[in-house]
């Protein structure tokens, strides 16, 4: 019956703060149980043949061994793999930040009675599945695409440019895909500098440009480091992107353990690959969690 | 040369007009104050003046170049706001040398004047404290630090005590007047409270409207208020509707003084000193006279019974209201040692005539909109 008591919004004297949240704490049980099991068991049994060698198609023997990862770090193809995959992240995650800081800055300033469309913009595309999102740019960026065809005729180049089935191709989707995430955390971090700090410098003298690194920036920083990290985090370990707009000719961790698992149906490999992978996003986010707080706090 | 010169400024935000043609004038080391409810388009000549708004028409000059298109960079104001504005991420000796850092002065200079700025307003011992860990006061303290090291042309205050308590309002109130005539720096003060205006201004204007009403000395300002608006905005004032019965005689000082009888009792008649030079016999005119300057005693000039209906004590003062008839009620102020009459008990009350100040009826009903 204790139970019961705990639920009761009733209770005259709340005890403590803590005590009154820990038993809201109850409501987190449905989602917690639906989460262990649709989320939770299935990693813990892929963790678990990431521990075990493939002996043929989709069987792993029965032994323990730590023999998976060592032949990942020992390898370098593995490190290329990763190498690249954590490049292509630092590329979208600057090309993100750099369209986004602009924009961001404006959405957090400005009083028009428009923004709330404006951010209803920037958000439109994360409602759309990414598939369709991904096939949209097909006929923008394909060989006789929107862009193509505008050069060619503007006599800009002789020959179509290849801006998809590639690095480029992958870049273009992933930064697309990403930018609501950016403008959101950076638009949030700039809404709270005080725009009086801005005018403050200003009339000391110092020019709008002078304000924004002297000021704006410093004061954002921990807003930028989190948004950074977690556009990044996002690109490392994004598969349908890669996959379509690369044309499978671009490899990624995430594709390249799609391949491991569907095809080769080797899925100690695809489970070694993804246990690191899951383990340096799960670093990265708690990394970018923590600045995201500690900018909450200035 | 220093003055700041606003000639026919003009603001509008869409169709609501915030400054209204005003002209003003701050001379070199004057310390001016524009006082006004929100609304009034005080802080709008500020912003104005610092240039993060641009006047719709009209002029701003400062120092005797035309500033009305310069950028707020190029201005060389000293701002202190309300909410603070210190940098949160650098230390009270960065926040003050900023002006200077972003000047290109010589590291050695910026280091000499930021100490001497620290020093001016007591807070050298905190140079290395964050803006986080200092209190209201401190706070405020290194805002104008901040803003007269630069040395400049103007210094802007908008509303710079409204965000501390009362007993620390008061002791700033002391800090920047001493700053600002140690200095010499022609400055700009923005408020909505008329004790800080009165006790910290060369000259005070009274706003409304986009408009300024009155320009003038404190003691002028509220001892000779030109219309009702400043009378009740300037401290507490008692009205009386008055009748001009002819001209009495000239004061000393110049002013005519006139013989009048209260619109609602023809029978009390009493002398006033107008503001303006034209009374007509007949016309209806507003006396105004200051609660502490009229007594409750006979043998006066010129008594008038009225009846005790409330009195208020406030420690060092007593608050008496009484009525006299049905339109003319009169508060008093009694010193907080004196003896009071109680409620109920009719008494004779009075005033110099000096003490008294007649307005213009049209004046004092023009309240726009």
């Amino acid at each position: 019956m204790s139970g019961d008591d705990d639920l009761t919004g009733t209770d005259p004297a709340p005890a403590s703060p803590a005590a009154s949240r820990g038993r809201w704490a109850y409501l987190l049980l449905p989602a917690l149980g639906v989460l262990t099991l649709v989320f939770l068991l299935p990693m813990i049994n892929l963790g678990a043949k990431s521990f075990h060698l493939s002996v043929g198609a989709g069987r792993e023997a029965a032994e323990y061994t730590l023999r998976n990862y060592v032949a990942f770090f020992s390898d370098s193809l593995y490190w290329e793999l990763l190498g690249w995959t954590s490049v292509l992240g630092a590329l979208v995650t600057l090309c993100t930040l750099a369209l986004a800081l602009p924009l961001s800055y404006f959405l957090a300033r400005t009083r028009s009675r428009w923004r709330s469309v404006f951010l209803l913009l920037v958000v439109a595309p994360m409602l759309i599945s990414v598939v369709i999102r991904n096939l949209g740019w097909l006929p923008i960026l394909g060989e006789h695409g929107l862009v193509n065809w505008l050069l060619l005729s503007a006599g800009a180049v002789r020959d179509p440019v290849h801006l998809i089935n590639n690095l480029l191709g992958v870049m273009i989707g992933l930064v697309h895909a990403l930018l609501p995430f950016m403008i959101l955390t950076l638009t949030a971090v700039i809404q709270r500098i005080a725009p009086e700090l801005e005018e403050a410098s200003v009339s000391l003298g110092a020019r709008p440009i002078a304000t924004f690194w002297r000021i704006v920036l410093p004061l954002a920083l921990p807003g930028i480091v989190a948004g950074c990290l977690l556009v990044f985090s996002l690109s490392i370990s994004a598969y349908t992107t890669p996959a379509l707009m690369g044309g499978g000719r671009v490899i990624v961790m995430a594709t390249y353990i799609q391949q491991q698992v569907s095809t080769l149906l080797d899925y100690a490999k695809g489970a070694t690959v993804s246990m690191i992978l899951l383990v340096w996003v799960s670093a990265l986010s708690i990394v970018a969690l923590r600045f995201g707080k500690s900018g909450a706090e200035t | 040369m220093s003055e700041v010169i606003l000639r026919n400024v003009t603001k509008k935000f869409g169709e609501y007009v915030a400054v209204d043609r005003l002209s003003l004038t701050v001379r070199e080391g004057e310390l001016v104050t524009l006082l006004g409810a929100s609304g009034s388009g005080k802080s709008t000549c500020l912003r104005m003046v610092a240039g993060f708004l641009r006047p719709d028409a009209g002029h701003v000059f400062i120092g005797g170049t035309d500033a009305t298109r310069l950028p707020p960079y190029r201005r060389n104001t000293g701002m202190v706001f309300q909410q603070y504005a210190l940098f949160p991420h650098l230390t009270v000796a960065e926040n003050v040398a900023y002006g200077l850092k972003v000047r290109g002065l010589p590291k050695q200079e910026v280091k000499e004047r930021t100490l001497e700025a620290l020093n001016l307003v007591h807070l050298e011992t905190l140079s290395e404290r964050r803006p986080a860990q200092l209190s209201g006061g401190q706070k405020q303290r290194v805002a104008l630090a901040r803003a007269v090291v630069i040395r400049p042309s103007v210094l802007l205050l908008d509303e710079p005590l409204s965000a501390l308590d009362l007993k620390l309002r008061g002791e700033l109130q002391g800090e920047i007047r001493r700053v600002q005539q140690r200095l010499g720096t022609t400055t700009l003060f923005v408020t909505h409270d008329q004790g800080e205006a009165l006790s910290m201004s060369d000259r005070v204007a009274v706003m409304r409207d986009g408009r300024i009403l009155q320009l003038d000395t404190p003691v002028a300002l509220y001892q000779k208020p030109n219309c009702r608006y400043v009378a009740n905005f300037v401290g507490m004032t008692n009205f009386l509707d008055v009748v001009i019965r002819g001209r009495a005689s000239s004061t000393r000082s110049g002013a005519s003084r006139y013989r009048a009888t209260l619109l609602f009792d023809p029978a009390f008649e009493l002398d006033v000193d107008g503001v303006e030079d034209s009374y007509a016999e007949g016309e209806t005119c507003l006396l105004c006279v200051r609660p502490e300057n009229v007594r409750i005693a006979g043998g006066a000039l010129n008594p008038l019974l009225a009846v005790v209906n409330k009195v208020t004590f406030s420690g060092d003062r007593w608050y008496v209201d009484c009525v006299h008839s049905r339109d003319t009620s009169l508060v008093v102020i009694v010193p907080g040692s004196d003896r009071v009459p109680s409620t109920g008990e009719t008494v004779p009350v009075s005033w110099a005539p000096e003490h008294a100040v007649l307005l213009r009826a049209e004046t004092a009903s023009r309240a726009p909109r």
